[in-house]
């Protein structure tokens, strides 16, 4: 075989160039952070990198198809409802597993061989926690040793930060600054982080409404905040993350800003606070326009962190202010809003910033951890970070400086007709790698319009002739509005949390399941100071226990804007048939030290609906992939997959059971198989314990009435 | 600052109409070119789809949507404002061009005729014996009326 020099574009067929390029690369040094060695998984992504990926090969291709499940661990009994969905990822050290489960977000510490539960944790309850819209939602815990000890860090969705003894789930013997004024709570080991949040913030310093109350929380009037994504701990500092009620969810301008804070492991003293709406003479700042600063809120960082414990920098990822969908009260780029974050660890200063994009209105909220590894690019050693996007850009940076390793481009995109609103001019598009899917660069142009049968290529064309094509940042039109089309059209193409992206960093390839998405947008309509009515208006908010996103709008002025008017305005499917080409999932391959797609290939089969639709009779339907997504890991030579069914449909065999695949990391191809008792979601891990090697699969189906669990496999003795 | 103030003992949404149930609920009208044209009178017609329909629907809502979407964030007042004036064909159209998003058109119209008598269950329109009917026209014939006065 001939080795290609890398970067050099050679087409053929993919398996053959993934393989020339794995072995061309496979003598650079090895790049992985801390986190999995020993058989270790000490971070919700593995590595401090977030590359969920791992070196263990016990588990490969030869005895793959004799994975058993040797435990399954449910998390139905872990709240007041049954939940389908297993959002954690959960962390292996030394023998034991944890994670938060079920609809509660107990945290749970599961014995790694037999999966008995250790021990759990519950958080007495809080009148702010009933109000929390993120009552569910967790997605792991953060490990540290302190002192020679294995503490467990949780941040809460009632905004609580714990330190619990891993052997024993205790909260900690003093730590933490100040005891929690809350009958129930313990003397020590947990922090009320709301009080350190709005220290410095203006509208709470001017509060008038009475005295700071520990159980109901932050005033509805001033914000809501809550967590999400658990907190990341580097070099002795527990970073934690927070999140909102979603913007979207909101039809009120005003919210506490989701700043970040950074609280001492040892002794849970809160270090820093980093503003992530920067206040006057902060860097930033002027991105603000009409001093929006002083009421926007919400920023927050929802999806998980990475950190470079070497360097002392944590990565985090944010999302957009209040109020989504309209912007014009808040004129600008809103830093830092849609960017990814890299903060001196001990500090909490900015060391480097990038805003993946400006002013998010289209509800783009960067959905997935940055991926570190180190990269060699034309020669050159870079310490890289790689981040993916719901829009299906990729963004590759040198993770020391914060500049892109390929030239990114602001290129000129739709602008909004609704008045008063704000669109940035311009967005980053990166010029290399190329997108996960190229219909977001134009759209549905000429390439991408359904054209399977000469009818149906008609039927689009007349179809997509009454809408205005574009790409991304396609904004919702005013209703009603005077143009000659009927609605704007665009298109996204990549990823979600739910289905994370994963890294080699021995070969520094990158692999992303991504979905081909178009859509019109719902068009806005004026509020005149009316709120979005939802579901449970009225009533108090004990009611709400449960109903997660159920949480009021918070602030107190109305946006002169919010989604509404006739739903004609979609773009329509011609008897079940898209008007474009349909990509439903796909797994890709990129090689990040040249930025070449290696390969790109559907994940499981066009659903039958298509395939035997009567408009398709003798046409030899191509594999645009099947609806559930693809969940992946890195395990030795192998990429370990399998689809969910919350969100589409898992691929089955014939018996209808859910599939784990081995797949060849260098082709994609599917090496060997193994039955799943419970569809998979969300992600996946692998360790090893006792010299045995487990993989562990978040699992649960609302289709088939299986509750979220973790389901763990191993080989038989 | 823009937007409009409002005090803050108005901080709780006030349904413009009181959840008379049982009072109107879908009203026949006939089927419109488009949303913008005047709305024909409303004729009563209470009873529109039957419980046993609505509980199907719920059914392959919690199968199929609720991954994304809470009921009672969907259904209710907010049911009741964003779909006023429109016709459950309306709905119908929506619902199958558009959702499950990612898969939109990936129920039968069975099913999703079944999930528009549970949005309508669940915001407070009754239920009789009739079933919303299969027809397409017939189904744009029922307008959706606020609950009102
Ligand atoms: C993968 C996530 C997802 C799934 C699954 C999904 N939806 Fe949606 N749905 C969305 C998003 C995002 C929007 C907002 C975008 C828009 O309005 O087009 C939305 C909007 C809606 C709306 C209009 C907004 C409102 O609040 O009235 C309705 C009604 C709706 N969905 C119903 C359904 C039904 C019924 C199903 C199941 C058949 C479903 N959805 C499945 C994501 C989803």
């Amino acid at each position: 075989m001939r080795a290609f020099r890398s970067g050099q574009r050679v087409v053929g067929p993919p398996g053959v160039l993934a393989v020339a390029l794995f072995l061309a690369l496979s003598s650079t040094p090895s790049a992985q952070l801390p986190g999995t060695a020993n058989g270790e998984w000490r971070y919700l992504g593995g590595d401090a990198g977030h590359t969920r990926s791992s070196t263990l090969n016990q588990i490969n291709a030869s005895n793959f198809s004799g994975l058993k499940a040797v435990w399954v661990y449910r998390g139905d009994n872990f709240g007041p409802g049954v939940e389908y969905t297993a959002r954690s990822t959960p962390i292996h050290v030394n023998g034991t597993l944890y994670t938060v489960m079920g609809q509660r977000r107990q945290v749970a510490a599961i014995d790694a061989a037999t999966g008995e539960t250790r021990w759990t944790f519950r958080e007495p309850d809080t009148m702010r926690y009933l109000r929390s819209p993120r009552t569910d939602f967790g997605k792991g815990v953060a490990y540290a040793e302190v002192d020679g000890r294995g503490v467990i860090f949780v941040s809460t969705p009632a905004f609580f930060l714990w330190a619990l003894d891993a052997k024993t789930g205790r909260p900690l013997e003093n730590w933490g600054t100040k005891p929690v004024p809350l009958k129930e709570f313990p003397k020590s080991g947990v922090i009320d982080m709301i009080p350190d949040l709005v220290s410095d913030w203006d509208p709470w310093l001017k509060w008038k409404g009475g005295a700071y109350d520990p159980d109901y929380g932050l005033p509805r009037q001033l914000g809501m905040i809550t967590c999400s994504s658990p907190p990341i701990v580097a070099n002795g500092v527990v970073v934690v993350l927070a999140g909102h009620e979603p913007s979207y969810d909101q039809t009120r301008i005003e919210n506490v800003p989701a700043d970040i804070q950074g609280y001492d492991a040892k002794t849970g003293k809160r270090l820093w606070k980093f503003h992530v709406i920067p206040r006057p003479g902060e860097v930033g700042h002027e991105t603000w326009e009409n001093d929006a600063w002083k009421h926007s809120g919400n920023m927050a960082s929802w999806a998980p962190a990475s950190a470079d414990p070497q360097r002392g920098l944590v990565y985090i990822v944010t999302n957009a202010s209040t109020y989504q969908f309209y912007t014009g009260h808040r004129p600008g780029h809103n830093l830092f809003g849609g960017s990814v974050l890299a903060l001196d660890v001990k500090t909490g200063q900015r060391k480097w910033h990038y805003q993946i994009h400006h002013s998010d209105q289209w509800n783009y909220d960067i959905p997935t951890a940055p991926i570190l590894m180190d990269l060699t690019v034309d020669g050159k050693r870079i310490p890289a970070l790689i981040q993916n996007t719901k829009q299906g850009l990729i963004f590759a940076l040198n993770r020391e400086t914060g500049q892109p390793i390929w030239p990114i481009e602001e290129r000129p995109v739709m602008q909004t007709q609704v008045p008063g609103n704000y669109t940035a001019k311009t967005q980053p598009y990166p010029t290399r790698p190329e997108p996960l899917d190229k219909i977001v660069l134009g759209g549905i142009t000429d390439e991408y319009v359904m054209d399977w049968t000469p009818e149906l290529k008609k039927r689009a064309t007349d179809i997509l002739s009454k809408f205005n094509i574009g790409g991304l940042y396609v904004p919702p039109l005013p209703y009603p509005h005077t143009n000659s089309y009927v609605n704007n059209v665009g298109c996204v193409g990549g990823l979600n949390i739910y289905h994370p992206p994963v890294a080699d960093p021995t070969t520094g390839i990158m692999y992303a399941s991504h979905q081909r998405g178009c859509s019109a947008p719902q068009y806005l309509v004026p509020t005149e100071g009316k709120d979005e009515e939802r579901g449970l208006a009225g009533k108090s908010e004990e009611e709400w226990r449960g109903r997660e996103r159920h949480t009021p709008t918070t602030g107190t002025t109305v946006a002169r804007f919010k989604q509404g008017g006739p739903r004609t305005g979609v773009l329509p499917l011609m008897d079940g048939v898209p008007v474009y080409k349909p990509l439903n999932q796909a797994l890709a391959a990129y090689d990040m030290n040249t930025g070449e797609k290696l390969w790109d290939i559907p994940v499981g089969q066009t659903p039958a609906r298509l395939r035997n639709h009567p408009l398709l009779k003798g046409v030899n339907v191509p594999n645009v992939g099947g609806t559930g997504h693809s969940i992946q890991m890195v395990v030795g030579d192998l990429l370990v997959q399998t689809t969910e069914d919350l969100r589409g449909e898992a691929e089955a065999n014939d018996k209808g059971m859910p599939l784990l695949h081995a797949r060849d990391k260098k082709t994609g191809r599917i090496l060997a198989s193994v039955e799943l008792p419970v569809p998979g979601q969300y992600g996946m891990m692998t360790f090893m314990h006792d010299k045995k090697q487990y993989i562990v699969v978040q699992a649960g189906s609302a289709r088939r009435k299986q509750p979220g669990a973790l389901v763990a496999l191993a080989l038989p003795d | 600052m823009v937007g409009t103030s409002l005090k803050t003992s108005e901080f709780v949404l006030s349904l413009k109409t009181p959840l008379a149930v049982g009072a109107v609920v879908i009203s026949c009208a006939a089927p419109r070119a488009s949303a913008q044209d005047a709305a024909p009178p409303p004729a009563l017609l209470a009873g529109a789809f039957s419980a046993a329909q609505a509980a199907r629907g719920e059914e392959t809502f919690k199968e199929v949507c609720a991954a994304c979407h809470n009921i009672d964030e969907m259904a209710g007042a907010r049911f009741r404002s964003s779909w006023a004036d429109q016709t459950a064909g309306d709905i119908f159209d929506f619902l199958s061009n558009a959702m499950p998003q990612g898969d939109p058109g990936s129920l039968t119209p069975e099913e999703y005729r079944n999930i528009i008598a549970f949005f309508l269950n669940r915001s407070g329109y009754p239920a009789g014996e009739r079933e919303l009917p299969v027809d397409k026209a017939e189904l744009s014939k029922l307008r959706i009326v606020a609950l009102s006065k």
